[in-house]
């Protein structure tokens, strides 16, 4: 091996690499190789500026960076710098004054390491796990990277301020006591998948539990649009104004006692459209629905979503039994958001080498998971659940004509709130809860929605105007009887369908009469 | 008449492919971005491209996406880069997200489907490669 270095590479590149590489020491989970890292964790400055008994502390210290642990074993490390000192000047790199005088001086270790410290430290923890996911270990340990991130500092600042203004007072309304309330945001671009903004906590200083990334809660009502999403993958069946079926569910299974899930108003409904059943996130009509269309293909759309963790395939999973974390909920966002295109989110645009060179790293792929037609029939109906849904309270924040496509989640006992949702431009993910996961009397609607308006507000988001891909059609439909109508009809809306999917009965209010053709044509016309 | 103006026209083009200008095989020619700095991307990254850095190349372009992430164009390049780099699954990723942006561009469209049938040829699916070139046919007529 010492052979093969020799004959590829000099001795002074050898030692240069070596230089650079050494382990000397460590900084909690984060280990500290290289001379010029290690001038700055012990002293706090740049190795150029070392005098001769500190950078013969940092020479004595490569035999054994712990052993010789300058803040632990301040005496050990003292008597093995001295040992360096004298044989620098054994060997004349020093003169005898000198080297006195560096005996003579304490070891000048500064009493506490500068922790990485950063204003944004949720985001440079993503920032450090996606460099050791997409770049090479040792490339990462040269002197001298610059490191470019995808963080919008706007961005994250609107996130911070929204989190932190409406927390206290989502406390106050609901008589909890202060500082109980814990909260987590993401926010990324809509196509590229760029994290812009993360929020790890109510006090975004603190370096601690990163609960945009660590904090894994069931997901409530934020599955819903998987469920409705697989049933829109089957056009010859569901489209979004077949009637599903919200009466009384038992759901028997050997082994478990029945199951028999409720509404949020204790109501059921009847048979509703689907595209209002997910607009009022109605429980027992999507439990039947995801019954049907099987809970392992739910959870397998989940999965094409971009979750790789393992997913519990029990029925309580189709209404949101699973734990997941703010940032798996924000990767499912972001493949419905670009089109069904899944791309993994990223935190670092490009590293820099000393010398200006890009270093390798993974190029950016895009994997088309789900097609773009069930794609867009969802999109439609997560629009509607904004305009006249559970999560209408956006309404106050953002102006309709944005068509803000969104969901709100609750979890049982009220413990878990979430807000999902994308703009033209940006998806965000708010979570609230708390940490011992108390109940907080708030909904997704009542609180997560409201930090998510609050701070969406401040950005300016781009209206969410997509493409219709190739194979849809806008049909008119009878709101009452779900039929086909036309303009004429009262009531009547356009609805998209993937081409040959609409229904074909017509509604009573289509009229054969030429004179109402013609109308109902003009009407159209001008529409 | 004729002689003059064609390497006229041939000289037209070749500045105008030098400044950002997307050239599709059959259809107009159609500008990949109005902003400066994409065009300028995008030309490193043909120049990358026709020295054979194509690695280089596809960065170049992953930046401008960064610029422009909803320019079908763009999604387009990559995938042209991405085929000639022998990723042909990537290639049809990217295809056919440049072709969830194109619109009414039948021209770029039409593009994407003959890039995804090339791409589905390399991965020995001559039935799915055949679907992909009556799709950019009909987008031809």
């Amino acid at each position: 091996m010492a052979m093969l270095l020799e004959m590829h590479y000099g001795k002074e590149e050898i030692l240069e690499a070596y230089i650079n590489e050494i382990y000397l020491g460590q900084d909690g989970d984060r280990a500290i190789h290289g001379f010029g890292l290690a001038s700055q964790f012990y002293f706090g400055r740049p190795l150029a500026h070392l005098d001769v008994p500190q950078a013969a502390l940092l020479v004595g210290m490569v035999k054994g960076a712990s052993y010789y642990d300058p803040r632990r074993r301040a005496a050990r490390a003292l008597e093995r710098r001295n040992l360096v000192l004298s044989e620098l000047v054994r060997q004349q790199y020093i003169s005898q004054e000198q080297y006195v005088a560096a005996k003579a001086t304490p070891l000048g270790v500064a009493s506490k390491a500068p922790g990485g410290s950063t204003p944004y430290p949720a985001f440079v923890d993503l920032v450090h796990r996606q460099l050791r996911r997409d770049y090479r270990e040792e490339d990462l340990r040269s002197e001298g990277l610059n490191i470019f991130t995808t963080l919008d500092p706007q961005v994250q600042a609107s996130a911070e301020s929204a989190l932190a203004r409406r927390l206290p007072t989502l406390e106050k309304s609901r008589g909890l006591p202060a500082n109980t309330l814990e909260g987590a945001v993401i926010v990324t671009h809509s196509q590229s998948g760029e994290v812009q903004a993360m929020v790890g906590g109510r006090n975004p200083r603190f370096d601690g539990f990163n609960r945009a990334l660590d904090a894994r809660r069931p997901i409530g009502s934020l599955i819903k649009p998987v469920v409705y999403l697989t049933a829109l993958e089957r056009p010859e069946t569901y489209t979004l104004v077949t009637m599903l079926d919200d009466n009384r569910l038992v759901w028997k299974e050997r082994g478990t006692s029945d199951w028999t899930p409720n509404n949020y108003d204790k109501q059921f409904h009847g048979e509703v459209p689907l595209h209002q059943a997910l607009a009022h996130s109605y429980n027992v009509a999507t439990a039947r629905l995801g019954l049907t269309l099987g809970i392992p293909k739910v959870m397998d759309t989940v999965h094409r979503l971009g979750v790789t963790h393992e997913l519990n395939e029990y029925a309580a999973s189709l209404l949101g039994a699973n734990e997941l974390a703010p940032i798996d909920v924000t990767q499912m966002y972001q493949t419905i958001a670009s089109g069904g295109f899944q791309t993994p989110l990223r935190a670092i645009r490009e590293i820099l080498t000393a010398q200006g060179q890009p270093l390798q790293r993974y190029p950016l792929s895009v994997e088309q998971t789900v097609q773009p037609g069930p794609i867009y029939l969802l999109t439609t109906a997560m629009q509607e659940v904004v305009r006249n849904g559970t999560a209408e309270g956006l309404n106050q924040f953002l102006p309709p004509e944005l068509n803000i496509a969104g969901k709100t989640g609750t979890t049982d006992d009220l413990k878990d709130s979430w807000f999902a949702g994308f703009s033209g431009d940006r998806v965000a993910v708010v979570w609230v809860g708390t940490d011992d996961n108390r109940p907080t009397r708030l909904t997704g609607a009542s609180s997560a929605l409201l930090i998510w308006g609050d701070m969406m507000a401040k950005l300016d988001p781009e209206p969410l105007n997509m493409p219709p891909p190739e194979n849809i059609e806008l049909v008119w439909i009878d709101s009452e009887s779900g039929r086909r109508a036309d303009s004429a009809c009262n009531g009547a809306l356009e609805w998209p369908f993937i081409r040959g999917s609409a229904p074909t009965d017509t509604a009573p209010c289509v009229s054969r009469s030429p004179v109402k053709a013609v109308k109902s044509w003009f009407k159209r016309l001008f529409e | 008449m004729k002689r003059i103006l064609r390497p006229a026209l041939a000289a037209i083009a070749l500045t105008l492919s030098a400044c950002g200008i997307l050239p599709t095989a059959e259809g107009p020619l159609l500008p990949v971005s109005n902003n400066n700095a994409v065009i300028a991307l995008v030309d490193s990254a043909r120049s990358e491209n026709t020295s054979g850095r194509l690695d280089m190349s596809a960065a170049t372009l992953e930046r401008a996406l960064r610029m422009e992430p909803r320019n079908p164009g763009l999604w387009h390049e990559l995938a042209k880069t991405r085929l000639q780099q022998g990723n042909a699954t990537q290639a049809i990723s990217l295809a056919a997200k440049s072709n969830a942006w194109s619109g009414d561009n039948k021209a770029l469209r039409a593009a994407n489907w003959r890039l995804i049938g090339e791409a589905r040829t390399q991965l020995g699916d001559s039935s799915g490669a055949q679907t992909a070139f009556d799709n950019a046919a009909q987008l031809q007529r």
